[in-house]
């Protein structure tokens, strides 16, 4: 169950930190860190972004119709997605709707920027990390031009809802 | 007590962005605040909290200027109303949010008042009989309403969209990374509550942890969800303090209310759906205190309703706090009707989902409910690790 989420946190987290006694004994893992470099500081240099689908919990049943990864290149929906997200409302909640636990994470090129990259929750409490300030996002609108850039969009489809995927355990929290 | 109203900065600057203005009595307006809208609709925002309003303090209890300080969002009454049976209510404007406080009359006894009187007075209907009534009696032979201070405190607001609902789906268990509990299915429900043991906190490898215990409607189908409970270690609300949120396509508000619940203590919330709104109530049980809450809010999901303990604010996997050690509590009753709070049934007597929390390092359960018992009315919640 969540396999791949062992790779999603750590890669999200980096180095995992320890602690002692109290409630188990093993490793914590540390929470998502915000990389040196944020993205809107230097969305103008990005030339690519991969987008890859993360921590999908195998007990829930959930199919897509588009592959995990996804790479775009083309210079202006690589621009609209990076526009889209740093005119993301900072904000948070306290407590949220149900979370299927799948995320989307975006890294960002050339690498040699070393920009942190940014995850985006289809459900639950609709939280854009690796901004800086925590965001969330107010609409439809991101996950649209997100669609967009990586030409998945169908006729008829809610672009949430594709990113939501489908089967027994899919939400769609619209 | 006289109170200035200054919504937090990122409130306000939200509220900016999204075009809400709040009119409670002239008060927290942009303007009025002397704050600035926001110059064009999305901007990028990033807003300081001061490091010491992140902690866990009771709103009721902080000092204005502490208040002011951390930017929170203070409404006060826009007026007091009389009831038609005595007693006054208190009518906020919380962001748009038609809020009444009702304090019923001296003497006022919710045993002996007809339902009419109740929901005056936003009290849970009378059940008709088995468990929920011998609940709710219990509950009731304590219940005093406790002093409204007069202005009600909230740090979120935000709007986002809804578009569609989707049908509940077909499983027995659902892995998530924020949930644990039990969630009724397959009908319209209308009103929820449940009757717990507040749970005492241990200490944990995890740090900072946190946890909220909640019954609710909706949330699962849709973003819409309406909620009320207790909750450990968050910012702007004492440590087991009660609190209501409500979370549309369209609108955020978390209200902490002046009612703690005793570690070990017996606490009730109950969610009823009544019409343009919900009456939310919440008790504790130890010592009687106990507020009735009447909002005007038109979102409903009836879908599901649920009783839930949450890592909250997203879990550690998307930088909240990681999942208080609660050892477990007992659920003594918990239960929802579908028609308009006449006839209870246990949660997990309905058709339900088990919601378990499941961690996203590595699949391990964090948190569960156990098997019910009592006609599917009582569990007992367990947490089994911090993330």
């Amino acid at each position: 169950v969540l396999a791949a989420a062992v790779i999603a946190v750590a890669g999200m987290a980096g180095a995992a930190c320890s602690s002692s006694a109290g409630n188990g004994t093993s490793s914590v893992p540390a929470r998502p860190q915000v990389g040196s470099r944020v993205l809107c500081q230097e969305q103008s240099r990005v030339t690519a972004i991969v987008v890859e689908r993360l921590n999908v919990p195998a007990a829930n049943h959930i199919t897509f119709a588009f592959p995990a990864s996804v790479r775009v290149t083309g210079s202006g929906q690589v621009r609209a997605v990076v526009r889209e997200l740093c005119a993301l409302p900072a904000n948070s909640r306290i407590n949220c709707p149900i979370d299927s636990g799948i995320s989307y994470q975006i890294r960002f090129l050339p690498a040699a920027l070393h920009l942190a990259s940014v995850s985006l929750d289809p459900t639950g409490c609709r939280y854009v990390t690796g901004l800086g300030t925590p965001r969330r996002y107010a609409s439809d609108e991101l996950w649209k031009v997100l669609a967009a850039a990586m030409a998945i969009t169908k006729p008829g489809v809610i672009p949430l809802c594709e990113f939501s995927g489908s089967g027994p355990g899919a939400l769609c929290q619209v | 007590m006289d109170i200035a109203m200054k919504p937090r900065a990122r409130l306000v600057t939200v509220l900016s962005v999204l075009g809400i203005t709040i009119t409670a009595a002239g008060f927290g307006t942009p303007a009025a605040l002397g704050v600035s809208p926001a110059p064009h609709s999305r901007p990028s925002v990033s807003v300081p909290v001061p490091a010491d309003c992140l902690t866990s303090y009771d709103p009721y209890q902080a000092t204005p200027a502490f208040l002011r300080h951390c930017g929170d969002g203070i409404y006060r009454a826009q007026k007091v109303a009389g009831l038609p049976g005595g007693g006054r209510a208190d009518v906020y404007d919380v962001g748009g949010v038609r809020t009444v406080e009702p304090v019923p009359p001296q003497g006022f006894d919710p045993l002996t008042a007809s339902a009419a009187k109740l929901a005056e007075y936003g009290f849970p209907p009378r059940p008709a009989g088995g468990q929920a009534l011998r609940t709710w009696t219990f509950f009731m032979s304590k219940a005093h309403v406790v002093p409204d201070p007069g202005y009600l405190v909230t740090d979120k607001a935000m709007e986002i969209q809804a578009q569609r609902t989707q049908r509940p789906v077909n499983v027995t268990a659902y892995d998530n990374p924020i949930w644990a509990g039990n969630m009724s299915v397959s009908h319209t429900y209308t009103n929820v509550y449940a009757y717990w043991l507040e749970p005492n906190i241990y200490s944990s490898q995890c740090s900072p942890t946190a946890e909220s215990t909640w019954p609710g409607l909706g949330g699962y189908n849709t973003g819409t969800l309406v909620q009320a409970g207790t909750q450990v270690n968050e910012p702007g609300l004492g440590a087991h303090q009660a609190w209501y949120e409500l979370i549309s396509g369209s609108t955020n508000h978390f209200i902490g209310l002046p009612v703690t619940a005793t570690p070990g203590g017996q606490f009730i919330t109950e969610v009823d759906r009544i019409s343009g709104g919900y009456n939310i109530f919440v008790e504790n049980g130890y010592t009687g205190a106990s507020k009735p809450v009447t909002v005007s809010f038109s979102p409903y999901d009836g879908s599901t309703a649920e009783f839930i303990v949450e890592d909250p604010e997203g879990g550690w996997a998307s930088g909240g706090p990681y999942l208080s050690n609660f050892r477990n509590f007992e659920v003594e009753d918990a239960e929802a009707s579908d028609n308009g709070g006449s006839v209870f049934h246990g949660l997990a007597y309905w058709p339900h989902y088990d919601d378990v929390m499941v961690s996203p390092a590595d699949g391990t359960t964090m948190a569960y409910a156990g098997g019910a018992f009592n006609s599917g009315d009582s569990w007992y919640d367990y947490q089994n690790r911090c993330y």
